[in-house]
């Protein structure tokens, strides 16, 4: 027994214990020796450099070792897997994801959407919902059918609205003549049904109809002075209009003195010869026309026109985008266009460097050059510059003086599902837009969904 | 002046100064004069690595398989700053032995370029046999992006099962097969894989226990019904039977993947660090021939297994279903395989460029286009546009990041071992359709040769150096004119002759075909250094030299082979 215990042992001795030392041996890692037999080189860096380096290293490595630490931290503990099961059906066809939206100027949302896949056909269900508090709250509800049919709803209210005058003014002529920027709010409900042509066809066509209320507040704003401050009548003004102190000048802001009640209709044309992909060269046309009437009381009734053109010249993983947008509304009958359906050029679609309600007014236009360029296959970069401006009844007064360009950078981040990437979506978007305004010059806009 | 400005003008100074001196030190570091010769001991050359200690404990899992953007996040972004600004410069590898070859060991054992195999042997790949249906599925496959299911054969042997995609039979499992295959005849450990053709209703049973793991964090019930629908989605054969992939259980205890950088510190036979081993640096040439995009760690496991009485981890490379054409879900995007998912420099250089700068791939439409249309069934898998050093992983692999001129040649000396004939072999493995088969054979064949032109030309390609009987001249091989990527008419060598008293000799010799020798000068002692530097002689044009070799003499033998690095 003692023999075998000593065998075993002198075994696993022998196994783990070589002999070291010995000149006609090959070298053993296990002695100390380098696999070829020789002492280590010489290490190929400088002690003086490294020396020299060690206090960028340490910073490196301070603020490295959290962000890798708590990433680690993460995906041992499955925590991105189980948001996604907690959040997730096991088939995968409901489920609810995050949501943020932030554009400087305005308070940022945070919030979720739901999405509902099992109806039948391609039909689904897609629920929003935002909030930044009381302030701000978006929801959103969407019925895709089949047949190209979507029903959509929702009601938002924002206290951060924003107003600067109706015309092209400059800022500095804005504040020459007493109009700042200024804030309401207003708490909007619609809803419409849509029927539109499937995507991707040459020519696409849309039309729907819809209702929608609005009902403004100048006493309780967020964000800046309220319009009530800086675009309010005089007492005795609200008193002949019949509305409480402090009221808002109807002259200054048309139609903000009474709530509104509507209907509407929109049809849009288009026609898109371009290719699809990020890069892809061609041209899209669309023409939209709407008509709006109030009703319940309302006295607004008007139809708008816009087209917007996009030439794009795509190279190989590169592209000039051309974009030009003319939009106008009229008065119909005796009818009136409310200060929120006038034409407002501006915002993430329009005019970047300028937040939404900078510029309103019967008519306005838009130009943008944009070049866009591959970065990582799932990142494209862009730079851009957007100028325009608002004008009166179909673009009376319509000046170069009045033309307000901005300029811009942005990312793109794709989600690379299918290969090849250069048909992926863009998921993310971040842009930052410079505009030659005081307080507002430099926005951010930055748009989340999903994770 | 505030503070803060204080602080910031105290730390520009540090940062200045600490730029001034790093940049002297790497002047010093890179200006400095070469090295002392470093004498190889007369002693046998080491062909085992002796790293199969007896380990009584199995070393805890390393839990790496559930770390993905944390390794990308280490390796890409921290890793690569530390590697600048610890100034690691280009460091040997420490797995070589006196002959500049990887000995025998736990992560690799020479087998096709030292001893060629035979075309059967080399399509045999590593022992294992295939399963015997039907086959029953215990659990679905918990990670990973493909589908796959964990399953006993008939004889009760255990096997992960992967079907192909719909319309692609044979895309990821052919590039399974080929992978293990390739891997193990270069000398890797890997699993045994097999391609088969399953009919859905008979070939697989769903055992009443299964289950599977959805979003890999919750358990639920795998059915029948779930299974046949999964396959339902799968690739079939004109036969109607699902095409898939069956790779063998690793033996022993699984204890998680290996890292690509350090050490496992619980087991007292991983002595070499990762990053620092040839085997680990120069697999990037095999994985770049075989284009399989998502080598790294997470494709790693280590096995504490029981051989010949002792117990000790054995380390292997998984999981090839992203090589070849296939991005296992999905044919190959032109840029898989040639971008890293964070690589800081080249988006930079595009960003900064305003895109003027231009990434490789980008050109490669319609190479991409031209080779999904010949061949939709295998995915994106080129020859002639082929770059090996435009190969990137998705992950930035530490030891791949390492891999010197010395590793690189190595690895070239290992992918092009493989002949027209043992690859056919390979490939007859995946079962493809002729046509198919006949494409990866000969697409394999030019990337194998794009691979040689490319690293066998670097340095001097000097191989199996022996001094003559009198020990008055040496002769060796070179392995690029012996591989067919050179001719002789168009090398010649920069000869020198040192003893340990300094120089004795310098002069040039022709190639005289693949093997050449040189006559040696006497010299004043035993121990000579013979160096061979490969000088390409092109018309008109002054010849030019590469790195060279040294050939280590004690008398009449050869110790020792250093390359330059």
């Amino acid at each position: 027994m003692w023999l075998a215990v000593m065998a075993v042992a002198y075994r696993l001795a022998s196994a783990s214990t070589p002999t070291c030392g010995q000149p006609d041996l090959p070298p053993d890692p296990r002695c100390g020796d380098s696999l070829d037999g020789r002492e280590a080189p010489p290490d190929p860096g400088s002690e003086a450099g490294r020396a020299a380096l060690a206090v960028p290293h340490l910073v490196s490595q301070v603020v490295m070792w959290p962000v890798v630490e708590t990433s680690t931290f993460t995906e041992h503990h499955k925590i991105p897997q189980w948001l996604r099961a907690i959040t997730t059906s096991d088939d995968g066809l409901v489920g609810i994801r995050p949501e943020f939206q932030y554009a400087s100027g305005f308070a940022p949302s945070i919030g979720f959407h739901i999405f509902y896949k099992r109806l039948p056909g391609a039909s689904e269900a897609l629920v929003r919902f935002r909030t930044a508090g009381p302030d701000v709250i978006f929801t959103e509800a969407r019925l895709r059918v089949p047949f190209g049919l979507t029903l959509d709803g929702g009601w938002n209210r924002r206290r951060d609205r924003l107003f600067a005058g109706i015309g092209p003014q400059s800022r500095h002529d804005s504040t020459d003549i007493g109009h700042e920027i200024a804030r309401y709010a207003a708490d909007v409900g619609y809803g419409n049904l849509t029927w539109a042509t499937p995507k991707h066809r040459l020519l696409q066509a849309e039309v729907g109809a819809g209702a929608e209320y609005r009902d403004y507040n100048s006493s309780d704003v967020r964000g800046g002075p309220s319009v009530a401050e800086l675009y309010g009548a005089p007492p005795a003004s609200c008193a002949a209009l019949g509305l409480p102190e402090p009221c808002v000048d109807p002259l200054l802001v048309p139609g903000f003195d009474s709530n509104r009640r509507l209907v509407r209709q929109r049809g849009r044309i288009k026609l898109d010869v371009r290719r699809p992909g990020r890069d892809a060269s061609g041209l899209e046309i669309a023409l939209d026309a709407n008509h709006v009437q109030g009703v319940f009381g309302d006295r607004t009734h008007h139809a708008g026109l816009s087209v917007e053109t996009i030439l794009s010249l795509g190279g190989l993983d590169r592209a000039l985008i051309l974009r030009g947008v003319a939009a106008v509304v009229e008065p119909l009958g005796s009818g009136f266009i409310p200060f929120d359906d006038l034409i407002m050029p501006t915002g993430a679609s329009g005019m970047r460097g300028f937040p939404l309600g900078r510029f309103r007014d019967r008519s306005g236009i838009v130009a943008t050059a944009e070049w866009r360029w591959l970065v990582t296959s799932s990142i494209d970069a862009s730079l851009f510059t957007d100028a325009g401006t608002v004008a009166g009844s179909w673009f009376s007064g319509l000046g170069w003086q009045n033309v307000y360009p901005d300029f811009g950078v942005g990312l793109r981040l794709f989600r690379l599902k299918d290969p090849p990437y250069w048909n992926a979506e863009p998921h993310y978007g971040l842009q930052v837009a410079y505009a030659r305004e005081p307080e507002t010059n430099l926005r951010v806009l930055l748009s989340v969904a999903g994770f | 002046m505030g503070e803060g400005a204080v602080v910031l003008r105290f730390l520009g100074n540090i940062a200045a100064v600490a730029t001034v001196v790093s940049l002297l030190g790497l002047g010093a570091s890179c200006g400095g004069t070469r090295p002392a010769t470093r004498a190889f001991p007369d002693r046998p050359v080491a062909w085992l690595e002796h790293d199969d200690g007896d380990v009584a404990q199995p070393p805890a899992d390393t839990g790496l398989v559930d770390l993905d953007f944390s390794i990308v996040l280490r390796d890409s972004l921290a890793g690569e700053m530390d590697y600048y600004l610890t100034l690691e410069g280009r460091r040997p590898a420490r797995d070589v032995n006196a002959l500049d070859e990887v000995p025998c060991s736990t992560w690799f054992c020479p087998r096709n370029h030292l001893r060629p195999l035979t075309p059967a042997e080399a399509a045999a790949g590593s022992a294992g046999l295939p399963p015997r249906l039907p086959l029953r599925i215990v659990k679905g496959k918990v990670r990973g992006a493909a589908l796959g299911y964990e399953v006993r054969d008939a004889d009760g042997r255990k096997f992960l099962l992967k079907p192909d995609v719909a319309g692609h039979a044979g895309m990821a499992s052919a590039a399974e097969v080929i992978g293990d295959r390739i891997f193990h005849a270069a000398g890797y450990n890997v699993p045994s894989s097999f391609a088969l053709d399953l009919d859905p209703r008979t070939d697989v049973v769903v055992d009443p226990s299964a289950t599977y793991t959805l979003y890999e964090v919750q358990h639920r019930p795998l059915t029948a019904a779930h299974v046949q629908a999964q396959l339902a989605a799968s690739a079939r054969g004109p036969d109607g039977r699902v095409r898939a992939v069956a790779v063998d259980w690793l033996p022993g205890k699984i204890v998680g993947a290996f890292d690509m950088i350090g050490r496992r510190p619980d087991d007292p036979n991983d002595r070499i660090p990762h990053e620092q081993r040839r085997s680990l640096r120069a697999s990037r040439l095999l994985f770049a021939w075989l284009a399989v995009m998502d080598a790294g760690a997470l494709n790693t496991l280590d096995a504490y297994v029981q051989e010949n009485g002792r117990r000790f981890v054995r380390h292997y490379f998984i999981d090839f279903g992203a090589g070849l054409g296939s991005s296992t879900t999905h044919p190959k995007g032109p840029e898989q395989g040639q971008e890293h998912l964070v690589e800081v420099g080249r988006s930079l250089a595009s960003l900064a460029s305003l895109g003027f700068y231009r990434r490789p791939y980008e050109r490669q439409r319609d190479s991409w286009a031209r080779v999904n249309a010949a061949h939709p069934q295998l995915g994106w898998f080129a020859a002639e546009d082929f770059n090996p050093d435009e190969f990137r992983t998705g992950e930035k692999v530490p030891a791949h990041r390492r891999m010197t001129d010395r590793d690189a040649y190595w690895g070239a000396k290992v992918v092009t071992s493989f002949s027209d004939a043992q690859i056919a072999a390979i490939v007859a493995e995946a079962r493809l359709p002729a046509s198919e088969a006949a494409y990866l054979t000969r697409t394999l064949g030019i990337r194998r040769d794009i691979v040689g032109r490319r690293y066998l030309r670097a340095v001097t390609a000097v191989e199996a150096p022996r001094a003559s009987a009198d020990g008055r001249a040496v002769c060796f091989d070179d392995l690029a004119i012996t591989r067919g990527y050179a001719a002789p008419g168009e090398v010649r060598y920069a000869v020198t002759v040192d003893d340990h008293a300094g120089r004795v000799a310098a002069f040039a010799v022709p190639a005289t075909g693949a093997s050449t020798c040189v006559t040696l000068p006497p010299t004043r002692g035993p121990y000579r250094v013979v160096g061979v530097a490969t000088e390409w002689l092109a018309n008109g044009h002054e010849p030019r030299r590469v790195k060279g070799a040294r050939i280590h003499l004690a008398g009449e033998k050869v110790i020792g082979l250093e390359r330059d690095d």
